[in-house]
């Protein structure tokens, strides 16, 4: 099983991007690439090669399923396991997002303090 | 063979028995003979009437038109109806009939007393004319009422045929009066409730049995122009000249639908966007106090607990906000499952424990029984128990304990969270599971609750097919429970019930 090291966030909220790069960075010790929105985010995806997008889903412009399905038509993130973080955790709205291929869907608010753990167990039961 | 002729008095003792009035009369009114019934009718004794003229006793209104007036000029048989004034003064109407004979100057004259037969007809024609103006009446005003309703109203038969269709019903669909009279009013609503009404009406019609709840429904409602648009309609049954009709009060709901879904969309809007900066602050203050930066003064980390503690406190109350929201716009949805009671409940004192912690307040586990199943949506039951529990620690005395158990009891199991805090004041018993329910403000501050999460408890639990209720002494503690019936394991078809035989164990 490969070890989780480098994921690709995207949030338009930048305190929330900060403060998520900070806790995945200084407590999960993972290498982050913070992207502000879904263009940021398709331009820096082929260089980062990430191993995990961890994608907010309300967004302006693109929002989370649709900077998705942009990712995925570029090689490097074609198949990459993505992980949603979202306020509108209602069984269908996680259903859908499921159904958009999520390994994982992420309440917000979340707790910084446990996002790597979560994070970490998402990817092993991925993994295996 | 000849018969007897009759004794001198055989007339006047035969004519004393008759229950009419006789009298023998001249033509200007002098009484000749009367007979006994007199005294009974108007008070003179015959003896007295001898003295008298039949004219003195006539009601004055009576006179031109009395018995002895018509007599001057007729001859032979005459009918006469006339008033007298009986001896105390009343009135007694007298109906004649009288043989004149001038030649013989007499008048021979029977009369029955008909007062009473009077005044009762006449109460009849009274009553009759005031049941005409009443109902002519109570025409108009149910007229006035349909023509000046804000609520369509529409009477149908029983076939389903329009009857009635008031002023607000053709605003309400479009249709002139005159268009819709004679025709079915399943022109007025769209498919299915169209096929669904024609069905309805017939199995009425055959069966006579009607669908429960046909008042205060929702229905949908099909415009001229095509448009449907919801429609609350109370249908009452009324009978009238042997036919069985129907009038249906309808109101559109059209605005109030779009005042509900806008109040939805402003509180769910407005607990987003309140959510999104509070996402930043708390967890920039979880990130500082919990050591990804360098060690800070205690003066400052007292500082950030207290900011940390109300953020939280201010994301808990936008939550409830949220749930009561979703509650009352019935966005709620409920998957229920069958899950094992036992696991359920550690589970749910996993997931207070660190809480409890946090107040020095101990959770414990008391008898729980193994194998019991209940019927629930698993997030929304953990949901009700950590807010009994977290309520239980909130309001337990520091180094106390909260205890956390079931007991099968028939069909049900009862779980109950246990206190030995501080009570619930009697006078707040009433309100504790209304919104906003707090026994006082400064101990809403002190505990940092909503006043939100009892009410919202209560609600998942009775759409679980529960009850909530609780015992509590002031000083003692308090005890919340929660009935849910108990269920088959998964694996056993739904119809097996039974709990355990011995479920109670440690």
């Amino acid at each position: 099983m490969t070890t989780l090291s480098r994921i690709l966030c995207v949030d338009d909220e930048e305190d929330i991007l900060s403060i998520t790069q900070v806790a995945l960075e200084a407590l999960g010790g993972y290498t982050v690439c913070p992207c502000s929105s879904g263009a940021v985010a398709i331009r820096a995806a082929a260089s980062f090669a990430p191993q995990l997008l961890l994608l907010d889903v309300m967004m302006p412009e693109l929002d989370g399923p649709a900077t998705l399905s942009a990712l995925r038509a570029i090689p490097a993130t074609a198949s990459t396991p993505v992980v949603f973080m979202t306020a509108k955790v209602q069984r269908q709205e996680i259903a859908q997002l499921e159904r958009l291929g999520a390994v994982g869907v992420i309440a917000k608010p979340f707790d910084p303090m446990t996002l790597p753990d979560q994070l970490r167990a998402i990817w092993q039961s991925y993994s295996k | 063979m000849m018969g007897e002729e009759p004794r001198a008095n055989d007339f006047e003792r035969l004519f004393d028995r008759s229950v009419e009035l006789l009298a023998l009369l001249t033509l200007d009114g002098r009484f000749v003979h009367a007979n006994a019934a007199w005294r009974t009718v108007l008070g003179f004794a015959p003896e007295v009437l001898r003295e008298k003229r039949l004219s003195e006793l006539v009601h004055e209104e009576d006179r031109s038109t009395s018995l002895i007036e018509r007599a001057q000029t007729a001859e032979g048989v005459i009918e006469v109806l006339d008033r007298y004034r009986h001896r105390d003064g009343s009135v007694r109407w007298l109906s004649w009939s009288a043989e004149i004979d001038r030649s013989a100057d007499r008048i021979y004259a029977s009369a029955r007393d008909v007062t009473e037969q009077l005044r009762v007809e006449r109460l009849q024609r009274e009553r009759d004319a005031l049941h005409r103006v009443d109902l002519h009446d109570s025409e108009a005003r149910h007229r006035a009422i349909l023509e000046a309703a804000i609520d369509g109203i529409i009477t149908i038969d029983e076939f389903g045929t329009i009857e009635a269709f008031n002023p607000a019903a053709q605003r309400l669909f479009g249709y002139m009066k005159s268009e819709v009279i004679g025709q079915n009013v399943s022109l007025l609503m769209p498919s299915p409730d169209r096929e669904a009404h024609d069905t309805y009406l017939l199995n009425y019609t055959v069966s006579g049995r009607s669908r429960p709840g046909l008042s205060g429904r929702e229905v949908q409602g099909l415009r001229k122009t095509g448009e449907v648009f919801p429609l609350e309609i109370a249908v009452s049954e009324i009978r009238h000249a042997g036919r069985r009709l129907f009038t249906g009060i309808l109101r559109d709901l059209t605005e109030r639908k779009k005042v509900e879904r806008l109040k939805d969309e402003f509180v769910s809007t407005v607990s987003h966007e309140l959510r999104t900066p509070l996402t930043s602050i708390r967890g920039a203050l979880s990130l500082l106090l919990h050591g990804t930066t360098p060690a800070l003064p205690e003066s400052a980390r007292s500082m950030l607990q207290i900011a940390f503690r109300n953020s939280e406190r201010l994301l808990r109350l936008i939550n409830d906000l949220l749930d009561v929201q979703k509650i009352e716009s019935g966005a709620l949805d409920f998957v229920l499952g069958r899950s094992n009671l036992a696991q359920l409940l550690e589970q749910a004192i996993e997931a207070n424990r660190s809480f409890a912690r946090q107040h020095d307040v101990q959770l414990e586990f008391g008898e729980v029984p193994r194998h019991v199943y209940i019927s629930i949506d698993q997030d929304r039951m953990l949901q009700v128990l950590t807010n009994l529990l977290s309520n239980a620690v909130k309001f337990s005395h520091t180094g106390g304990s909260v205890t956390l158990s079931a007991r099968v009891s028939g069909p049900e199991v009862r779980i109950s969270v246990t206190d030995n805090g501080v009570g619930i004041p009697p006078a707040f018993r009433d309100r504790i599971f209304t919104k906003f329910a707090q026994a006082d403000s400064s101990d809403a501050r002190r505990r940092g609750g909503t006043g939100l999460g009892l009410n919202i408890t209560r609600t998942l639990v009775e759409n679980m097919g529960g009850a909530i209720g609780f015992v509590s002494e002031v000083g003692q503690g308090t005890t919340f429970f929660v009935d849910l019936p108990v269920v088959g394991p998964p694996s056993l078809p739904p119809q097996s019930l039974r709990p355990p035989a011995d479920p109670e164990l440690r």
